[in-house]
This record gives structure tokens, sequence and C-alpha cells, in this order.
């Protein structure tokens, strides 16, 4: 009988250890992110000839037990850019066609982004603070982004609290102003562990935004007495945005997993989508993990959107992300852990423990319901490539 | 809209309620698999793009700074 309460002691004070132990990992990893650097080089290439290049490089290190400190700096070298390659707009209200830009392939654009925010814990809510700097020739972006993240139950609920303010400034090369946009986003996510395999995560998002909303370089024409003028596109100066998202990841066995979401959006443009994705993930050994995803995507147009204009109106637009059409997405990643490829050629310098080195590939195949202002086609093909290495320390 | 919003909230707080999973059972679940958007920084970039070529924005967890002129 002693020997059996002895057994059973035991096994409580070894649970309560290990819980205790793990509940440390639990708090570390959803609070505070563990020390890492990360690199990747992204490409973006799509038919319609912008080609994108930016690698971009990450820090997370922790300052102490409660505070985490990271930082961000990423860079877009981006050829044949826009639209703006074709079009030289006299700034108010006609075009002529221009030869500068886009013929080529030197850069159009070069765009630098710098992030840097803290992340502190009190006691087991965390809060985070982060600025981000966007700067290129005619765009500056300025973002204040701070969340409140708060477990319950054990927790098995983590409810996340985000507020996004951004202040913009637009200064097309081809007009003769400057002008604001600003952007106010609030969002709220409840992650609620539901079982040992199934974890779901419900988001809702609101966003106003305010100010110069639509695309500089982006011309709308008419025809007038057998001529075509240009005009520039008029938008609403104000946008409301709304979002609900649920998202769900389950275990479906020792060695792979499925993350399901579902995501519906509507706008005070008229603008209703709906998106659909699922990842599958595997260990195909115990340090190769692959994965495979598809999106799917659909959404109407807004109300003032046009394949084409007799004459001008009080608003109008030929932007393609403002037209009725669907978008599917195919994804596909491995990621070797820096212990598999110690006795791989070139790629063995990159080995070593607690590092990771990944390739992805992303397939993006949007369809519109009439063709492109600009391209004059239906469907725009792009592939999104990613080479990462991630390293703890 | 205002129907799917109440439909999350009262799912959630019901789901709330009624699961106690204990520390020590959610080892699987912290596996970098397991996770949502287990890489923001992929995740933000990803986003980036998207945002300059749908009309929609928001609730996937992720954000991004700049016109996303690409």
């Amino acid at each position: 009988m002693q020997r059996e309460l002895r057994a059973g002691a035991a096994v409580v004070v070894k649970r309560l250890l290990f819980s205790i132990l793990f509940l440390s990992a639990i708090v570390k990893s959803q609070d505070l992110p563990v020390d890492e650097i990360q690199a990747t080089i992204n490409g973006y290439f799509d038919n319609f000839g912008v080609n994108i290049l930016y690698p971009a490089v990450s820090i997370n290190k922790n300052i102490g037990e409660k505070t985490n400190f990271n930082a961000r700096y990423m860079v877009d070298v981006i050829s044949a850019a826009s639209i703006k390659s074709w079009f030289k707009v006299d700034g108010v209200t006609s075009a002529t066609k221009g030869i500068h830009g886009g013929g080529d392939d030197s850069p159009d654009e070069i765009r630098h982004e710098f992030t840097a925010g803290l992340t502190h814990l009190f006691g087991d809510i965390s809060l985070s603070l982060n600025g981000i700097y966007s700067t290129e020739h005619d765009y500056t972006s300025k973002t204040l982004a701070g969340s409140i993240s708060i477990p319950f139950a054990k927790k098995n609920t983590i409810l996340n609290f985000g507020v996004v303010r951004s202040w913009d400034i637009v200064a097309p090369q081809t007009r003769f102003w400057e002008k604001e946009k600003n952007v106010l986003s609030l969002s709220a996510d409840l992650t609620q562990v539901l079982s040992t395999r199934l974890v779901m995560q419900g988001t809702l998002y609101y966003s106003k935004n305010d100010g110069f909303l639509s695309d500089a370089y982006q011309v709308v024409p008419t025809l007038f007495r057998a001529s075509v003028l240009y005009h520039e596109p008029i938008h609403p100066g104000t946008r409301e945005r709304k979002a609900a998202g649920l998202r769900g990841s389950y275990l479906l066995n020792d060695v792979s997993s499925i993350q399901l979401g579902y995501r519906y959006y509507t706008d005070s443009w008229d603008i209703n989508s709906h998106t659909i994705n699922i990842l599958y993930q595997r260990y195909l050994t115990g340090d190769i993990t692959g994965s495979f995803g598809i999106r799917h995507y659909t959404q109407s147009k807004s109300f003032f959107f046009k394949e084409k204009y007799l004459v001008p109106e009080p608003l109008m637009t030929v932007d393609g992300k403002l037209n009725e059409g669907t978008t599917n997405e195919f994804e596909f990643k491995i990621a070797f852990k820096g212990e598999s490829l110690i006795d791989v050629p070139v790629l063995n310098n990159f080995a070593g423990n607690n590092s990771e080195l990944s390739f992805k590939l992303n397939f993006f195949w949007r369809k519109t319901a009439t063709p492109d202002w600009h391209s004059r086609r239906l469907s725009l093909f792009a592939y999104i490539t990613s080479i990462g290495y991630r390293f703890k320390f | 809209m205002k129907k799917l919003i109440v439909i999350l909230i009262f799912s959630s707080i019901m789901l709330t309620g009624c699961v106690t999973v204990q520390p020590w059972e959610r080892e699987k679940l912290s596996d970098p698999i397991m996770i949502i958007n287990e890489n923001p920084l992929e995740k933000g970039m990803f986003e980036h793009h998207i945002d300059y070529r749908e009309g929609s924005t928001g609730a996937t967890g992720a954000q991004s700074g700049g016109c996303g002129c690409g």
C-alpha cells in the first residue's frame, strides 16, 4: 500500500515538474520569440513584366527574461515596376506615351524598409510595440503597431488585440503634387486550444483609410473626337474595410498536420471577398519538412470600377485589383534542419545545430472579369521564390 | 458580416468554457508544423504582394508597410 502511495506521489511530482518545465517553454515560445537571425532572398516574376528581388534580414534577441528586441531590414529592387513605364502624365488630365523605364533591365525603383520593436512580459501578459519605416523615391510610409496578448484558462485561450497606425506620403514623379494617406487598423484574435490535436483561431479586423487611395501611376483613358485622353483615376477619399477569419491547425499524426482557413472581407467600396486556404505539412524525415498549400480567392468589383469610360466621371478607376476576379495560388516548400546538410556539397556551409535552410516556390494566378487596362491580359501569372536561412542562437 | 461576427464571438466563448488541455498534454501543439503563421517574416512579405494585387486585406495575422508598388 505504502509502495503504491509512493509510486503515485512520484508520478504526481514528475507531472508537476514536467508541467512547470513545459509551461515555461510554452510561455517562452508563445510570448517571447527565441533568439534568432533570419536571412531570406525572395523573388517575384510575372507575365506583366514586373521583376522584384527583395532580400531581407531580421534578428530577434531576448534582453533579460522578460523583454525581446526585434529588428528587420528589407530592400525591394524592382525592375519594370510599374505601369508608369508607359505613361508620362502631365499632371492634370492628359498623358503622352513615355519611353523611359520598364524597357530595359535596370531597376526602376528601390524601396528600403526598416522595422524595430520590443515585446515585454508583464506576468503572463505580453505587450508589443513595433515601428516600420519604408522609403522610396516617390513614397514614404511610417507605421506604428502595438498589440497586447492575454492568456486565459491555463493558456488554452489567448486573446490578442492589435492597433496599427500608418502615415504615408505619395509623391509620384509624373505628377506635380504630394498627397497623404492615413490608415488606422484594429484587430482582435482569439486562439483556442480545443484538444491535444486541434487549435483554432478567430480574427476580427477593421481598418479606416483616408487621403490619397488610388495608384498615382495609373491612367484612365477616354475617347474624345477620335483621340484618346488620359485622366488621373479618382477614388473616394475614405475607405472602411472589415474582415473576419477563422483558421484551424489539426495534427493528423505524429509527422503531419493540416491547416485550414477561411476569411470573409467587405468594404465601403462594395468589394466583398472570400478566401479559403489549405496547408499540408509533413516531416519527410526527422530533419526535412515538406509542405504544400492551396489558396483560393474570389472578389466582387468596386462600385466605381469600369473597364472603359466614354467620358470623365466623378469617380473612376481601371485598377485591376478593384475588378471582379479570382485568384488561385499553389505553394511548395521544403526545409532542411542544419544537421541534415553536413554531407551535401555547397549546402554544408549552412549546416549546424539550430539552423534551418528552406526553399519555397509559389505560383500565383489571378484572373479578372475584364482585361487589365495596361497589358490587356485577363490573367496574371507570377512566380514567387524564396530561399531562407534561420539560425537560433 | 454582423452575423458572422456574432457567430465567431459566441462560438469562441462556448469553446473557451468547455475545453481543458493540461500543459503537459500540449507538447505536439508546440511543434512548428502546428503553429499558425509560424514564420511572421515570411508571412508579412507574402501579404505585401497580395495587398497590391487583390482588393482585400486583413484578418490574416500579418502586417507589412510601404506602398508595395511591385
